[in-house]
């Protein structure tokens, strides 16, 4: 590859990220990414010119394919193509602002850029001369930028007329009186005259004035019109008057045709006939009816072949594929309309620049999220808020917009919904998931749900899903622990005990203070699973004045099994706050324990000989079972 | 003017009168200004009539004496219904119609007041005709019943969408169901009434005409049942976006700026949008052809949407290929309409770049070279109607609408194509012949053997 053409390839490479940048945002130039493809494109561009001839498929550069591995460069080139281009150059380096421009005009409609006077008229209208364009059909605008060329007074009232034709044609009528001669040649003087003032290089300015004339013409009435088409056609042979006629499809000139006297008549014959050697298949229509010798059958060949022919054409394009055979292969599948529904929507969250409009895309990701839900469609209701956050299709600063769309389908009845699935089948997938991402922004309706629950599966349900949301985040369920009601606040421990999240500890030992022994001892429990650390609170809990707190108590010190648990028990057999059956259990506990304490302390237990009470001989008899047990 | 004409000038007068005695005192001068208008057209008719003429209200149907008012019928469904609410059955003008009398009649409408005065020009419920006089539930008229839900629905839309509120689209899936039963019960003269425009309701007429189309395309295609339904709700939808489009754009009479081109161009993401959000699972698909149907075949037109997963939608592509052929048949207010012909020029010419040329091919198979509805110019200067698609080589059905010295004729007559020389396709809005009130008149004819 030559200098130039690795120069090239690298400027076309970040023109085209640059395209595929501007398409992406509605706002392209504020984008950091279109920056960096700005900065990349200039360095490419370097400090010489650089001019690219535009092919169908490629740029080319004095005939040489440019290589570039991007696929957007085709989009691009294809752009280009489209819109007439045949030279892109670059003379020095184009600002961030004249590249957005530039990629602005160029992803416009080719017909709407026509209308306009076409890529390079735009361009220079815009004030762009970097990146400059030549366009195939238009002269060029390159170097000799149309903005330099003068327009004449008169050229510039009749443009400005233009804009309003049927003002401009009353204005004729008036001028000629109605005098329908004299209009004829006010018209033909009036065209002529300011057609030749319009610089020659000036393309769309002679657009402009034709386009004024002809559409003004639309304007007359039938008579009128006869008049002034007799003056075109009999200057026909003149370039000037020519331009006007070709503005005319056949059949315009038909309807007028049998209004004209005989030597209009004539000429239009004489017109048609030139016109369909010269002109690409506009009026052929009209010399086929005027000429043939065999008018009825002739006639209507010709508008019937003009058809054909270019269904012949089409067929040549596909052989042996009958249309509707080839469709019936393409019918959509309604299994599909779902899927395509949601590729519809990322593509409308694309395209939606308008804040009020994205919100309102938003509302309908709401709703199609929590109605899909409601319906009882979960999998549905996944896909829809996947199509939301899978790949975006969007400015990333809407991100948060989104999210919080999705956070707003978790309505309490959508989240009870989901719940009562689960606790039905606990093996469906897609209400778990829905669950755990609706669930995070609204831990207090689930806990207001699971306090109202009477269902004891779906509290159970609620209990584990809480549970999940606190392995992430327990605050919420913490500032929710001074609740009244116990029951809110045992059910709300259970969950901090499920998180096996350690930070809710100190939140929980608070709890051992609860006035309700139940949340009391649901504390222990918790905190037993959650605390792995020293157990020394639970001593206290050994001499609670609740019965179930000191078994709960006994109970998790063994489950513990360490030196810390063991001494604690050992102490709490001297204890006056237990009863005997208590201790007894303490026994039993102790019985099962390895270690040297405990041990002893069952030894001793059982060594015991004066024993008046019956409790202590009961003890003593549990302390002898236990080392009997352990032997 | 003929009576039909003159009938829809008042109708549209006595719209307007009501409305601005609704909303402003007697004596507004915006007022008598609508009143005057509305005596003028009264007098016209009831002049050109002989002196007097008796307009009557039968189930969704205005009659001129003993005539169907076709157009009218459709073009002023609402007003026909509230005056139907007020009890009125018939309206008889004596001519020379008394100002007076045409406000009494306006400030009754307007529901301003209880009756209207015996013995004045303007006379409520004293027609002589009777109801078997006038009605007959021939096809064509439940054809045009279907049209005019289909505009209705279109209406009830759009007035939701300008107080932004939730759309319903149950009525538009009942609607459509009507409609793909009549076009497929009667093809022929489905796209004889297709050629239905209307100057104010563009968008609307437009919009059914779509419709219609659609569903006669992809029912030629191969489509049945649920298929042809949910097509039929995306084609009667496609544009119901352009309802945000400022009114001053779409009617702007000359080229689009660019801003108002970036106003236009939103109306797809605008329509789907509002479909997507009242659209009922099934129906969702809907959005889709609104979305689409200016996106090209080949990827270029508007919105851009550059990361799809899939090509465009069959339906949108489809959409694409009638809405084209309906808009370049339809005058609007920027551009002239075009002949059936040179519509059918400009899909061929787009076929493969813009529109999909199976689709293409297949509309020109649906359609022929001489559409339903379109008018050919004869040698003698004469104009006729096409009535029946003609198989291809042979002659389409024509009806004489216009005589050799411009004037339209009362009764259509039936004529041979093979007798005569067509010159060419013209233009409906040219020669003032209103499809609507030709699918009456010939309503025998285009009926499927
Ligand atoms: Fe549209």
């Amino acid at each position: 590859m030559t200098a130039d053409l690795a120069r090239a390839s690298a400027v076309v490479e970040a023109l085209s990220a640059a395209w595929t940048v501007y398409n992406l945002y509605p706002d392209p130039a504020s984008q950091s990414a279109f920056v960096r493809v700005a900065d990349t494109l200039r360095q490419a561009i370097g400090d010489r010119d650089l001019s690219m001839e535009v092919g169908p498929t490629g740029f080319l550069i004095d005939g040489e394919e440019i290589q570039v591995a991007r696929g957007a460069a085709e989009r691009l080139v294809k752009q280009c193509f489209v819109h007439n281009m045949e030279v892109l150059a670059f003379s020095g380096l184009p600002s961030d602002a004249d590249i957005v421009t530039f990629l602005s005009v160029l992803s416009k409609d080719e017909e709407d850029l026509r209308g306009e006077g076409g890529i390079g008229a735009i361009l220079a209208k815009e004030g762009i001369s970097n990146p400059a364009v030549v366009t195939r059909s238009l002269l060029s605008s390159f170097g000799e930028p149309v903005e330099t060329v003068e327009r004449d007074v008169g050229v510039q009232a009749v443009m400005s007329q233009g804009s309003n034709p049927e003002e401009f044609a009353r204005s004729l009528l008036e001028e000629a009186g109605g005098d329908r001669d004299l209009l004829g040649t006010i018209f033909h003087d009036r065209y002529r005259d300011v057609f030749s003032r319009v610089d020659e290089k000036d393309v769309s300015g002679r657009e402009m004035v034709v386009t004024a004339f002809v559409d003004a013409f639309f304007y007359f009435d039938e008579g009128s019109q006869v008049a002034v088409l007799g003056g075109f056609l009999t200057g026909q042979e003149d370039q000037v008057d020519r331009v006007f006629l070709d503005q005319f499809a056949g059949n315009e000139l038909a309807i007028l045709a049998p209004q004209l006297d005989s030597r209009g008549f004539s000429l239009l014959l004489d017109y048609a006939r030139i016109a369909t050697d010269q002109i690409d298949k506009r009026p052929e229509e009209l010399l086929g009816l005027l000429e043939s010798p065999e008018p009825v059958r002739s006639a209507r060949e010709l508008v019937a072949t003009r058809v054909q022919e270019r269904l012949a054409d089409l067929e040549g394009q596909m052989p042996q594929r009958q249309a509707s055979a080839s469709l019936r292969t393409q019918f959509p599948d309604p299994a599909k309309y779902f899927y395509e529904t949601l590729d519809t929507f990322r593509g409308l969250l694309a395209v939606e620049e308008r804040d009020d409009r994205f919100r309102r895309l938003m509302r309908v990701l709401t709703g199609k999220i929590s109605g899909s839900i409601r319906r009882g469609r979960y999998r549905r209701a996944e896909l829809w808020l996947r199509a939301a956050v899978d790949h975006p299709t969007y400015a990333a600063e809407r991100a948060a917009e989104v999210r919080d769309a999705i956070s707003q389908a978790g309505a309490p009845d959508v989240l009870e919904g989901l719940i009562a699935k689960l606790a039905d089948d606990d093996q469906t997938e897609a209400p778990k998931r829905l669950l755990s991402i609706l669930a995070p922004d609204h831990i207090d309706v689930l806990i207001d749900m699971m306090a109202a629950e009477e269902d004891r599966a779906r509290r159970r349900t609620l209990l584990d899903v809480l549970g999940r949301e606190s392995a992430r985040d327990p605050r919420h369920v913490i500032r929710r622990l001074d609740d009244e009601r116990w029951f809110v606040v045992r059910n709300l421990v259970i969950v901090l005990g499920r998180s096996g999240n350690t930070t809710c500890v100190p939140a929980v030992r608070r709890l051992l203070a609860h006035h309700d022994h139940r949340v009391r001892v649901e504390a222990l429990r918790s905190l037993s699973s959650l605390d792995s650390g020293s157990m020394g609170y639970f001593g206290e809990a050994l001499s609670d004045s609740n019965e179930s707190v000191r078994q709960a108590a006994i109970a998790m010190l063994g489950a513990r099994g360490t030196g810390e648990s063991d001494s604690l028990l050992i102490g709490a057999l001297w204890s006056a706050h237990l009863d005997t059956d208590e201790k007894e259990r303490i026994i039993r506990v102790l019985g099962e324990r390895p270690s040297n304490d405990a041990q002893q302390a069952i030894e001793s237990m059982a060594r015991k000989r004066f024993t008046l009470s019956a409790k202590v001989r009961q003890l003593r008899s549990a302390a002898r079972e236990a080392l009997e047990a352990h032997r | 003017m003929t009576g039909d004409q003159r009938a829809r000038q008042l109708l549209k007068d006595l719209q307007a009168l009501a409305k601005q005695m609704k909303l402003y005192p007697t004596g507004h001068p915006t007022t008598g200004e609508a009143l005057t208008a509305a005596t003028e057209s009264a007098e016209g008719l009831a002049s050109g009539a002989g002196g007097e003429v008796v307009m009557s209200l039968l189930t969704d149907s205005f009659y001129l004496d003993r005539t169907l008012l076709a157009h009218a019928s459709l073009e002023s469904s609402a007003l026909l219904r509230e005056m139907q609410r007020r009890g009125i059955e018939s309206i008889t003008f004596l001519s020379p119609v008394a100002g007076a009398d045409i406000a009494d009649l306006g400030a009754f409408v307007a529901d301003l007041s209880g009756d209207v005065p015996a013995e004045s020009t303007v006379r409520l419920n004293e027609s002589p005709y009777s109801k078997s006089d006038l009605e007959t539930d021939s096809s064509s008229a439940r054809l045009r019943r279907s049209y005019t839900r289909s505009l209705d629905v279109l209406r009830g839309v759009a007035g939701a969408l300008d107080t932004d509120e939730p759309i319903d689209l149950s009525v538009a899936s009942w609607a459509v169901e009507q409609l793909v039963e009549q076009t497929i019960s009667q093809p022929a003269a489905s796209l004889l009434l297709s050629t239905m425009k209307s100057h104010d309701e563009y968008t609307f007429f437009h919009s059914v005409n779509v419709c219609i189309l659609s569903i006669a395309l992809g029912r030629m295609a191969g489509l049945a049942g649920d298929q042809l339904k949910v097509l039929a709700i995306g084609a009667l939808l496609h544009d119901i976006g352009k309802i945000r489009v400022d009114s001053s754009v779409l009617q702007f009479p000359g080229r689009l700026d660019q801003d108002q081109w970036k106003q236009i161009k939103l109306h797809p993401q605008e329509g789907a949008a509002s479909i997507m959000a009242a659209a009922a699972p099934g129906q969702e698909i809907a959005a889709t052809v609104a979305f689409e149907h200016h996106a090209r075949f080949d990827g270029s037109g508007y919105p851009r949407v550059t990361r799809r997963e899939h090509d465009l939608h069959f339906f949108s592509r489809l959409v694409a290929t009638t809405d084209t052929y309906d808009a370049i048949t339809t005058r609007r207010s920027y551009r002239r309409a075009e002949t059936p012909s040179s519509a059918l020029g400009v899909l061929l010419k787009g076929s493969g770049t813009f529109y999909d040329p199976d689709f293409v091919r297949s509309f020109i198979e649906l359609v022929g070279i001489y559409p339903p509805g379109s008018l050919l110019l004869l040698d003698g200067g004469e104009v006729a109607m096409v009535t029946q698609t003609a198989e291809a080589g042979d002659t389409p059905d024509l009806v004489l609408v216009k005589a050799g010295d411009g004037t339209l004729l009362d009764e259509p007559e039936p004529i041979s194509a093979a007798d005569r020389t067509i010159l060419d396709h013209v233009v409906s809005g040219n020669v003032g012949v209103d499809p609507a009130a030709l699918l009456e008149k010939v309503g025998v004819i285009v009926q499927p053997v």
